[in-house]
């Protein structure tokens, strides 16, 4: 994996979306995780410039949303300085006051609804996403 | 961010002139310093003027005039002020994304009793005291 380009995470369970998440960012290097289980693995592995969650993982049978677990793991790996990565949520079924927890305390960069979503302007919030990261270290 | 300051003084930012009546009447009987402004424009102005630990705003001037809410926003850490957005209508999880990439600290419904605009405000102040975990992202220049 080229280190020159940014590294992306997308964690999506349907394969339709991981290839619509994942069209025309031939300027990055993408990895899935199609599941709760396997991100949690990749997360702890590899650094990534931006991760793009799917809110609601079909690999659980509680009722809980998932993302918003893996946002917590997210939000402490954020405490070590050398993480900087930036969380877009891409979902169908957030709540407001997900979105609400979700910036708030779990430091969300941008919370996108799959109703609404457009290419273009995913494109361009996957881009700020990479360039409005915080300097590593601090 | 806040420091305790007696009496906590806040901003109300409403077209609605009749909500800023009672917003200020409510919260100055509970005790707290209220100004208020019917458009960002004029809370941009009172803001470099005044000091003040939180702003309630409306969401539909939020919406209608981002360019001064950009400004307005991105001097909370300086002033050490907290911008609020309150949603006169059910709040969905778009709005609730705009408000905060908008810069907001934070966005709740918007109250019509003097109890519940009472509450609001104490809750917001409660966190004020407490380290804010993330920095409101605003919008990008």
């Amino acid at each position: 994996m080229s280190r020159n380009k940014s590294v992306i995470l997308i964690v999506e369970d349907e394969q339709d979306w991981r290839t619509l998440l994942s069209e025309n960012l031939d300027s990055y290097d993408v990895t899935f995780a199609e599941n709760y289980a396997k991100a949690i693995n990749v997360i702890k592995a590899s650094s990534f410039d931006a991760i793009i969650l799917d809110l609601r993982l079909e690999d659980r049978d509680d009722e809980n949303f998932q993302g918003m677990e893996l946002l917590a793991l997210l939000r402490e790996k954020e405490k070590e300085k050398d993480w900087n990565t930036n969380v877009i949520i891409v979902s169908a079924y957030g709540t407001p006051q997900q979105v609400r927890e979700g910036f708030k305390i779990h430091c969300l960069f941008d919370y996108i609804l799959k109703q609404k979503f457009d290419k273009r302007e995913y494109r361009e919030i996957v881009r700020q996403a990479i360039s409005n990261r915080r300097p590593k270290g601090s | 961010m806040s420091q305790n300051r007696s009496p906590q003084r806040v901003l109300l930012v409403d077209q609605e002139q009749d909500w800023l009546a009672f917003g200020r009447t409510a919260l100055a009987e509970a005790g707290y310093r209220v100004e208020t402004a019917e458009s960002a424009a004029k809370a941009l102005a009172r803001i470099q003027t005044q000091e003040f630990d939180l702003i309630l705003l409306d969401m539909k001037e939020a919406e209608r005039d981002t360019t001064t809410i950009g400004k307005i926003v991105a001097s909370q850490v300086e002033k050490r002020y907290h911008v609020v957005i309150v949603s006169p209508t059910d709040l969905t999880p778009a709005k609730m994304r705009t408000a905060f990439k908008l810069g907001a600290y934070d966005c709740v419904d918007k109250q019509y009793d003097q109890a519940g605009l009472c509450q609001l405000v104490r809750e917001q102040f409660a966190e004020i005291d407490r380290p804010a975990p993330c920095i409101p992202g605003g919008i990008e220049s």
